[in-house]
């Protein structure tokens, strides 16, 4: 089961996420990136009523651009449409794609944070003990 | 790279020869004083400087100014040049909210009106402009009017919304940069952008309410109109997320495209050369980003404006408000500059760096040529701001730039834990500072204590002579977002 945890660097933030497979860790950048934007104050996973199925494709060239793609279409989903990534239901994930359904619900809780964009900045996944890890900086 | 790696060319601008690394194409040269320094070494923004000076034609040396601190891709406050012609161009040196910038009016409103008024203001401001980050512009544009927008900037708030266009002359390119191309612009930056012209934001974005307290340089304070103990108004904001939607999707477009190409040493310094195909297309579309930028403090302004004349029941003309300047701080431009004695046409990246042109240069207001342009370096929340203005010096040594702001030395979970017991509100009141928002989290995200002071920053700029200080601006209303 991956992990997240949230910090801070001294103008920006971003998250630490572990997985066991590369699907398990963007299932963690997920929830980490929705810890940053609401706290603990999102309806946890799945069903809620009103929510939607989005299905969500991307072809990368690497597991980090996937990464990143990932979570700009998350942010861009909460910014341009006020729609929230309650739970991510991934099918397929690979170095160089993704499938996967977000459970999307409409919400008026406004983000804590203004995250501008996902950055690149030092991402590298890394694999220990079969597990995957990476850190993820956001520009504010 | 410690200190002693540094020459000191003079009491606060220190050089890293190109010689120190031998992926340094040009030497880095900073403006800061030796704790700035220290600390710039500490935080890596320095090693930001030095990867900047190994960009491929990069003509000037690899400047960072006294605010220095940590970016993406370029440090904040860092300054770079390439050849117009056979040059790069970099998103990650210019940053996620092209051409944020600050605005600055002055008024005839003596500031013990706020005595009376503050309050007023302060609430009417919070509630006629979207701030945060969900609140939509009133404006509603249709599509052809938004693209509009992306090509006349300012200007179409003036020709179709009112306003005064004397205005315009105050905005530096006169608030319009030239764009002529919608196919370069993402449907998601349209998305994202087309409601959020005339909002405010969140982050360290503001409106304030300032009293002009002390003035340092009579003869160009009056040229811009600051008398002391009248208030000014400070506007900072940028081109909200369609400027950041921009900055991303060329970001990944010029990654994409350089993939097998190119090795950078930070990824967020992904470049495309100025005259290919990506190049051109992000030039155009930071171009519209930047009119947008524009176009949205222009927006603002004439909100406050009218704000202001209904409070005071009084017109603008009567009120005595004008706009002194309006400036970039995150942008990419082309100018002319001496570059090792040749005059030189090149594309100027300045990522939280002003444009501090000097007396008698022409893209400066007629009005200010004989004094050198408004620099607008604010504060953080509950602290001073200045007016500088530019200088020979600056031309000389940083291509036309000064320093932009404070920057933080706290990060927000820090300052969040700080502030934890705090009433930001009550505090600053204290101070005699009224502060509206309608996030607490976001006030204590930006107590002042969580930025460096910014007398340390204007001192080091003035004492390098990149910009000469004119008045000193104090908050008495703070709006956020």
């Amino acid at each position: 089961m991956g992990k997240f945890e949230t910090f801070s660097t001294t103008a920006d933030v971003g998250i630490r996420i572990s997985g066991r497979d590369l699907a398990d860790l963007f299932k963690s950048a997920a929830k980490g990136l929705n810890r940053l934007l609401f706290g603990a104050g999102i309806p946890p996973g799945p069903a809620t009523a009103g929510s939607t199925i989005y299905n969500y494709e991307y072809q990368g060239d690497s597991a980090e651009n996937i990464l990143v793609n990932l979570l700009s279409e998350i942010l861009f989903l909460v910014q341009a449409r006020g729609k929230i990534t309650a739970d991510i239901r991934i099918t397929e994930a690979g170095e160089n794609s993704i499938n996967a359904d977000l459970l999307l619900i409409e919400s008026a809780i406004e983000p804590e944070m203004d995250i501008k964009y996902v950055t690149y900045h030092n991402l590298k996944i890394i694999e220990k003990k079969g597990m995957k890890y990476a850190e993820i900086i956001f520009d504010i | 790279m410690e200190l002693k790696d540094f020459d000191k060319i003079s009491g606060s601008r220190w050089l890293l020869p190109k010689n120190k690394d031998k992926s340094m194409n040009v030497d880095a040269e900073i403006f800061a004083s030796e704790e700035i320094l220290k600390n710039a070494i500490e935080d890596a923004s320095v090693q930001q400087v030095v990867n900047v000076s190994s960009l491929p034609g990069i003509l000037s040396n690899s400047l960072a100014m006294p605010d220095i601190h940590y970016g993406y891709g370029f440090c904040i406050g860092g300054v770079a040049a390439f050849p117009a012609e056979s040059g790069i161009v970099l998103p990650g040196g210019v940053g996620y909210d092209i051409n944020c910038g600050v605005r600055l009016l002055t008024t005839g409103i003596d500031s013990g009106e706020m005595d009376l008024h503050g309050d007023s203001l302060g609430r009417a401001i919070l509630r006629d402009i979207p701030t945060g980050l969900t609140k939509k512009s009133t404006l509603k544009l249709s599509k052809k009017e938004f693209f509009r927008v992306l090509k006349n900037g300012a200007e179409e708030i003036v020709n179709s919304y009112g306003g005064d266009k004397e205005d315009l002359g105050f905005i530096e390119s006169a608030g319009k940069l030239n764009f002529d191309s919608p196919e370069v612009i993402s449907e998601r930056a349209v998305e994202r952008g087309r409601p959020q012209v005339g909002s405010l934001g969140a982050g360290n974005h503001f409106i304030e309410i300032q009293r002009i307290d002390e003035i340092f340089d009579e003869e160009a304070a009056e040229i811009f109109g600051l008398k002391q103990g009248n208030i000014s108004i400070m506007i900072h904001t940028g081109s909200r997320g369609f400027g950041h939607q921009i900055a991303g999707d060329y970001i990944e477009r010029i990654r994409k495209r350089n993939l097998h190409k190119i090795k950078v040493k930070d990824p967020q310094l992904i470049y495309a050369e100025i005259n290919s195909k990506e190049g051109k297309h992000y030039l155009q579309a930071l171009n519209a980003a930047s009119n947008f930028a524009w176009a949205n403090r222009h927006l603002l302004m004439e909100k406050i404006i009218s704000i202001f004349e209904r409070i005071f029941a009084s017109s603008r003309k009567n009120l005595g408000i004008n706009l002194v300047y309006d400036q970039a701080h995150n942008i990419a431009k082309f100018e002319t500059h001496m570059i090792k004695g040749k005059e030189e046409r090149v594309l100027v990246h300045r990522k939280g760096a002003t444009r501090a042109f000097p007396p008698g240069h022409p893209d400066i207001p007629r009005e200010y040529r004989k004094i050198g342009q408004p620099v607008l370096i604010p504060g953080s929340m509950g602290t001073a701001s200045y007016v500088l203005r530019g200088t020979e010096r600056a031309m000389e040594t940083t291509l036309g730039s000064s320093a932009h702001g404070a920057g933080r030395k706290m990060s927000r979970h820090k300052a969040i834990k700080f502030a934890a017991n705090l009433d930001v509100r009550e505090k600053l009141k204290k101070d005699n500072i009224l502060a509206f928002s309608y996030h607490n989290r976001g006030l204590k995200e930006e107590i002042p204590e969580a930025y460096k002071d910014i007398d340390d920053v204007i001192r080091v700029t003035e004492g390098t002579g990149i910009s000469k200080k004119v008045v000193r601006l104090v908050p008495l209303v703070v709006v956020k977002g």
